[in-house]
């Protein structure tokens, strides 16, 4: 019998916290880090006789985020409640735009197995809002055993997109880096944050496998997942475990499961999943979307990592992987260009950029915008490396400097002892001469020929290096110091 | 389409109605015969019509992205008897 094979088939649901000053559907901040229930209205209480009114920030970074994911901005969308009975959600129902979605028809490019770039299609991205936060805890602070849950509904309306995937993911990994390409495009396009330490980005996964003898298993929702580790554990435990129960002829449930990140494995949800009932949103008219409001958010977007990666490969010269890290991150890109803006050579200020500047950034835990070291700085350091004024040794000595003091770069290079274009000439002359008239015996010797192998002369050349402040260059050393000794 | 008791039943549990066994039968009967009557719907050529959502043609107001904090929050909190501190509280229903 040959052996049976699987294949995962994974589609994934990820929430994004869409970047506005107010929640979606009320004037109340969705600042996270306000006491609790401070941020709280009749709007997102729901209290009776209370209407929403829709936050036009929220469509424009929906229609944002789509675009980033290439997704088609839909002229009419339309909400609805989504009514489930639970203590996050105080009107009884999420208002959520479900079916009829803003934007919609996507696509984010992964790499498969074999580094071969695919396409995973992005179904739509949905308008909705969060529900409350719930803290579960016993008066002593443990979880076990507690009563009593306590409900923070700061978080309750506060504005997300819903993004949802076509089941075409293969692989853990896969679904990594579709996470990953996600969260960078929206961050680029500036529609959410997606800081994943602050619950900004929240991800499902709907995993089943296909099993070579034609049987295909059941889709098992996995939810709980905070971070992209989790993301790919979790996937790589569900498909193990259908796995399992597919070999030994048994049939996969088609369930929600727990992801518990402690103990790494999924289980069985207990909460009794609702009937989710939906009706048309009577409060809130269908949303319609000019071509005129379209245009406008379309001249609002900057260009994607993957497009700038590729102008600076093909336009400056820079490596693929060069590319890849500095475009990572929009503020980072941004500084680099900044620097080949103000006349730095590409690929030096690339080189520059991604080893000395995220290494210093990395190091104090800082962000680009907060960096000492502007980048016109940087390219006029660049630049006078490229002039032959500063040794590249010298160069990154006033770069560390300057990362850690507030100053000028001219007066650093003074206060450093720094000859810029080094030392030569006449300067070089005399440090020769007085390191010649300070060593009579070793000049004694070399001029009577017993240095056969050039270790005295050795001994002098570095005499003058470091009386020079490694600043001579070597070559001309050898030249001055030969000519001198003939003298 | 016909609705079972027990479909009708678990409707009224979602809509926390408690329903006696006489009031269950009326329920079912009530229920099926509306459905009947959206069955003879079915006869209508309905190629091209989108669904039905408001009889109005209205478009979705929008509001500005502008904070405007609520200051009577303490009233929110006067309505609830299950407080502790800041939040409110509610019976543990969560998994761990």
């Amino acid at each position: 019998m040959s052996e049976l094979t699987f294949t995962p088939v994974i589609g994934i649901e990820i929430h994004i916290r869409l970047k506005t000053d107010t929640k979606i559907f009320c004037a109340c901040s969705t600042d996270t880090d306000a006491p609790a229930n401070t941020n709280i209205c009749p709007v997102c209480m729901g209290l009776p006789g209370s209407l929403p009114r829709l936050n036009h920030n929220v469509v424009e970074k929906g229609m944002l985020a789509g675009m980033a994911l290439h997704c088609t901005v839909q002229p009419r969308s339309l909400f609805f409640r989504k009514s489930y009975f639970y203590p996050d959600l105080p009107k009884g129902h999420q208002i959520s735009q479900c079916d009829l979605p803003v934007v919609a028809d996507g696509y984010i490019e992964v790499h498969d197995a074999e580094g071969k770039l695919k396409k995973i299609r992005v179904n739509h991205l949905h308008l909705e809002e969060d529900a409350a936060a719930m803290h579960h805890s016993a008066s002593d602070g443990r979880l076990e055993g507690a009563s009593t849950s306590y409900v923070d509904y700061n978080r309750a309306g506060m504005p997300l997109g819903e993004i949802v995937s076509e089941p075409d993911i293969s692989s853990s990994a896969e679904a990594v880096e579709y996470a990953m390409n996600l969260q960078r495009r929206v961050r680029y396009a500036g529609a959410s944050d997606a800081d994943l330490d602050k619950g900004m980005m929240r991800f499902d996964a709907n995993v089943s496998l296909k099993c070579s003898d034609g049987r295909w298993g059941r889709k098992v929702e996995v939810k709980n997942m905070n971070s992209f580790r989790a993301l790919e554990r979790a996937i790589e435990f569900e498909i193990k475990r259908q796995k399992k129960i597919l070999q030994s002829g048994g049939e996969v449930l088609q369930e929600t499961r727990h992801w518990n990140d402690a103990k790494g494995v999924t289980s069985a949800s207990r909460v009794k999943e609702f009937y989710r009932k939906f009706i048309v949103e009577p409060d809130l008219p269908p949303l319609i979307v000019n071509q005129e409001w379209i245009d406008r958010v379309t001249a609002m977007m900057p260009e994607m990592p993957d497009v700038r990666a590729n102008r600076y490969v093909h336009d400056m010269g820079l490596t693929q992987e060069a590319a890849d890290i500095l475009t990572d991150d929009k503020a980072t890109a941004d500084y680099f260009e900044a620097c080949v803006k103000a006349g730095a050579n590409p690929v030096r200020a690339a080189n520059w950029v991604r080893t000395e500047v995220l290494r210093v950034l990395n190091e104090t835990q800082k962000k680009i915008s907060e960096f000492r070291v502007k980048p016109e700085v940087l390219a006029e350091i660049v630049r006078r490396v490229d002039d032959r004024k500063l040794s590249t040794t010298q160069a990154k000595e006033v770069f560390d400097y300057m990362c850690a003091n507030d100053c000028v770069l001219d007066d650093v290079v003074k206060k450093l002892g720094i000859t810029e274009g080094g030392v030569a000439g006449n300067a070089l002359a005399e440090i020769i001469s007085n390191v010649i008239k300070a060593n009579p015996d070793v000049l004694a010797e070399i001029q009577s020929g017993k240095d056969t192998k050039g270790k005295k002369f050795k001994f002098l050349q570095g005499l003058v290096m470091k009386e020079s402040k490694g600043q001579a260059k070597p070559q001309e050393v050898v030249e001055a110091l030969t000519a001198a000794l003939k003298k | 389409m016909k609705l079972s008791r027990e479909e009708v039943n678990d409707i009224a549990l979602e809509s926390r109605l408690l329903l006696t066994e006489k009031e269950l039968d009326g329920a079912v009967k009530y229920i099926n015969n509306f459905l009947d009557i959206l069955d003879s719907f079915k006869e209508l050529d309905l190629t091209n019509v989108e669904p039905f959502s408001f009889a109005e043609a209205l478009e979705c107001p929008l509001r500005e992205d502008k904070v405007k904090a609520f200051t009577n929050t303490q009233g929110i909190f006067n309505e609830s008897e299950h407080v502790d501190g800041s939040y409110f509280k509610v019976p543990r229903i969560m998994e761990d």
